[in-house]
Parts: C-alpha cells; sequence; structure tokens
C-alpha cells in the first residue's frame, strides 16, 4: 500500500519526538519547522497576534517536556500538538479571567473585556471574532486544519457530540454574521 | 452547484489572510524556542530521560504516600477552614457575606452591628473585611463595626489593631481601645464643644469594652476631617501607649501626626506624668 504524505511525516514526527525525548534539542526544529506556522496561524484567529508568538513558544517548549510520552498512538503528531495548543489557551484565559476577578474584588473598576480586542481588520475576521472562543478554537480546528471531529474531541477533552454542536452554531453564526442576517 | 451552509462556511473561512507573523517572526521564534529548551535541560543534571522518568514516578510515590498521611493526621485543618467568625453585637439581624479564595478570606459587612474575631493565623491567609465605603485590614483582632443605612457608623477594637481603608480614615491603625466613628453629616447638629471637666471620670477600661470619651475637639467634614480617634482616659497604660505613639511617630518622621496625638495626650491626661514634653511637643 502506497505511503501518503501524511503517513510519511507523521513517521519523521514521531521519530523526531523520540530523538528530543532522547535529548537531542535540535529534533525540535524538525517539529517545529513542519508544524509552527500553522499552529502560530490558529493561536492568532483565536486569540489575536499579540501573544501567539508566546503561545506556540510555550506549545514547544511543553511539547519537549512531554516528548517522551508520545507514543504515537495519537492520530497524528499534529493533532497532539494542536491539543498542547488548545490547552495552553485555554490555561491562559482561565488565568486571564482570574486575574481580573481578583482586580475587582480587590477595588471596584470597570471590568475589563475578557477576550482582547483582535484588531480585526477584513469582514471575516471581524465575523470570526464575534463567535465565542470555543465555538472559534473548533470551527478553525475543523474548517482550516481539517481535523476531524473525533480528533477535536480528544484534543479538547470534550464528547464529540459537543464538537458537533459547536461547529454547527459556529458555522451558522460566521454565516449569518457575514451576510448581515438577523 | 449550489453550495450547502457548512461548505459556504468553509468557504469563508479559506478568505482569512495569512496570520503567521511572516518567514522573520517564524525564524526568530524557532531559534527562542530552541534556547529556552536547551538552557532548561543545561540547568538539569545530566540524567536520560528514562532514569528523569523514574525519578518522578519516585517522587510523585512519595507525594502520594504524604498526602496520604496528611488527610489521616488529627490536626489537619479542614482545607477551607475560616479564620473569621462574625455575630451580632446586639443581637440584631445582620446582613453579610463569606467568600474564601487563594488564601484570603474575604467578609463583605452589610448593615448591622457586627463583631468581627479572627484567630491567629500564618503569613499565607489573610482577612479583608469589606465595609461599605472601603475595606478594614485585620493586624490580628476582634473588632466591632457598626454599619447603618449603607454607611460605616464606627469601627472600634477589643484586641489587637486594624487598619482602616476608607473616606478620611485611610490608613489610620486603630488599637485595642481605639474607636473610629464617622463624621457627622453637613446637616447634623453640631456637636457640644465644652472640654471636659477635669473631675470627669471614666470607669478604667476592661479588655473587652472600649469607653467613649467625650472630646473638645470639634468635628469637621469633608474630606480633611480626622477620624476621632478616642483613647481611654486616666489609664496608666494608655498613658504610656499614647506617648510611646507619640515616639514612634516621631521616630518616622510623621512630625504631624505626632503633634496631633501629643494633643491629645495634653487633653486626656492634664496630669500626666510626660506632659511637660508632650506640651512641647504639642506647639
Amino acid at each position: 500500500m502506497a505511503r501518503t504524505a501524511d503517513g510519511a511525516r507523521d513517521d519523521a514526527d514521531t521519530t523526531a519526538l523520540r530523538h528530543v525525548a532522547d535529548g537531542d534539542v535540535n529534533a525540535l526544529g524538525e517539529v517545529y519547522d513542519r508544524h509552527a506556522r500553522s499552529l502560530l496561524t490558529f493561536v492568532a484567529r483565536v486569540s489575536g497576534p499579540i501573544d501567539a508568538e508566546d503561545v506556540v513558544h510555550t506549545v514547544f517548549v511543553r511539547a519537549a517536556r512531554l516528548a517522551g510520552s508520545y507514543d504515537g498512538r495519537a492520530s497524528s503528531a499534529r493533532s497532539w500538538l494542536f491539543g498542547i495548543t488548545a490547552k495552553v489557551l485555554q490555561e491562559r484565559r482561565r488565568s486571564f479571567v482570574r486575574g481580573v476577578r481578583a482586580l475587582l474584588r480587590l477595588d471596584s473598576m470597570a471590568a475589563p473585556a475578557v477576550i482582547p480586542a483582535m484588531g480585526s481588520r477584513t469582514d471575516i475576521e471581524r465575523s470570526l471574532a464575534a463567535l465565542t472562543e470555543a465555538k472559534r478554537v473548533v470551527i478553525l480546528l475543523a474548517d482550516l486544519e481539517g481535523f476531524t471531529c473525533d480528533e477535536i474531541a480528544q484534543m479538547l477533552g470534550i464528547p464529540v457530540g459537543t464538537v458537533w454542536t459547536r461547529l454547527h452554531h459556529a458555522r451558522r453564526e460566521l454565516r449569518n454574521f457575514y451576510e448581515g442576517a438577523p | 452547484m449550489k453550495r450547502s451552509p457548512d461548505e459556504s462556511a468553509r468557504d469563508l473561512l479559506e478568505g482569512l489572510p495569512p496570520a503567521d507573523g511572516g518567514d522573520v517572526a517564524v525564524r526568530r521564534l524557532r531559534q527562542r524556542v530552541l534556547d529556552s529548551i536547551s538552557a532548561a535541560r543545561e540547568k538539569q543534571p545530566n540524567r536520560s530521560p528514562r532514569m528523569v522518568r523514574r525519578l518522578a514516578l519516585g517522587a510523585t510515590f512519595f507525594v502520594a504516600s504524604a498526602a496520604i498521611v496528611l488527610l489521616w493526621s488529627p490536626w489537619r485543618q479542614p482545607p477551607t477552614a475560616v479564620l473569621a467568625s462574625v455575630q451580632s453585637i446586639d443581637g440584631a439581624p445582620i446582613l453579610w457575606a463569606r467568600n474564601v479564595e487563594n488564601g484570603i478570606e474575604w467578609l463583605t459587612l452589610r448593615d448591622g452591628a457586627f463583631r468581627v474575631r479572627i484567630r491567629p493565623h500564618g503569613a499565607d491567609r489573610r482577612v479583608v473585611v469589606h465595609v461599605p465605603e472601603g475595606r478594614v485590614d485585620d493586624l490580628g483582632t476582634i473588632f466591632d463595626v457598626r454599619i447603618q443605612g449603607g454607611k460605616t457608623i464606627s469601627v472600634s477594637v477589643l484586641d489587637g489593631h486594624v487598619q482602616l481603608w476608607f473616606g478620611g480614615a485611610r490608613g489610620v491603625i486603630l488599637g485595642a481601645g481605639e474607636i473610629w466613628e464617622a463624621p457627622p453629616s453637613p446637616n447634623s447638629v453640631p456637636r457640644p464643644t465644652t472640654p471636659i471637666a477635669p473631675a470627669t471620670k471614666v470607669e478604667p477600661q476592661s479588655a473587652v469594652t472600649p469607653q467613649k470619651v467625650t472630646s473638645s475637639e470639634k468635628v469637621r467634614g469633608g474630606s480633611s476631617h480626622r477620624p476621632a480617634v478616642r483613647k481611654p482616659a486616666n489609664d496608666d497604660r494608655s498613658e504610656d501607649a499614647a506617648y510611646l505613639k507619640v515616639v514612634d511617630l516621631l521616630r518616622s518622621g510623621q512630625r504631624d501626626k505626632a503633634r496631633t496625638v501629643a494633643r491629645d495626650y495634653v487633653r486626656h491626661f492634664p496630669a500626666g506624668f510626660r506632659r511637660t514634653e508632650m506640651e512641647a511637643i504639642a506647639k
């Protein structure tokens, strides 16, 4: 059976991550070269371009630490990395919300927006920004990055039914916003 | 061929502009990632990943065992042990709320006459008491707070110290036996200004009930109002405490506050042992 390009890439990722686990830092560079752009794009679209480099930096540092636990049985290294990315985004968002709540308790002040402004320029970016972060993550993973709903459910640690629901609502809201429908 | 709604949404997303920051940003981040990981690994001793996993497993087992022992320990405190007890002073209903998060215990006092007791605790815990206008910080105390009509009427300390953070009392520290009272509203009847008769005796202070001493000082309204801090009279310990307070204020360079406390000393202790020095400071 002919091997697909994805299959060959998965093998290369698995081998590289095994080398990273054994202490070869340069092997992580190979994984980075294959996946960093799509991760940066994904993070920039979920939470804005300002923090995207920091988030992806955290993802690869964490991936290096966890490389020993990657055994290739996950669907692919790519979905494994996106799963780490989704977790990092979730942690940062929760940390930001906790910080805002603590400030509000210490003194009265106007509550800042929970999600920083994304500085969208185009209509489609604005329509994406209008979605909740949970829906934005799912629709980008499904419709731009090409992951299946099962893969997304595994990455995010949520039921696949939840993924389907969020995806359905996200697509409808995106369409309605862009087309100006109520 | 007509596109399905889902396909239409996907088509929209494919119109998104690039967002990876560009080649330079990607290359720069690559170097940063590899440098971080190299630096982190240099700090670790030269162990193989397998050894690291074994050590991590051993450490996890140890921590889990310690946790099990501690959970069954007789001196274990419940995870949500509270530091403050709040009661009504006069038996009337009181309105308040409590929240504990990250080692800080927040009490919000809304209405009524409260007796707050805060038990001794370590530096990792703290109690913050919110009153309508601000807060009262516990420095190890038993204190009373009276709130009426959404306004803090008085704070009096029975034991320990509190620090006030509202209105004209910002930063004021009250010790045992001291009382802060809210200034009267501009429309209220002015307070009498006759001085205390020297023969006026005040019963010796008990450790629980601070005495209120009438003062000849006029109460000024507005943000410049000085809190009406009252001290028990004719008590050697209070006289010493007042003197020491002046000394502390002078040592810390707070000359104006020292002058005010010295004047209080002269007023409350007309036959005080250190009257001469206090009169000199009060000028």
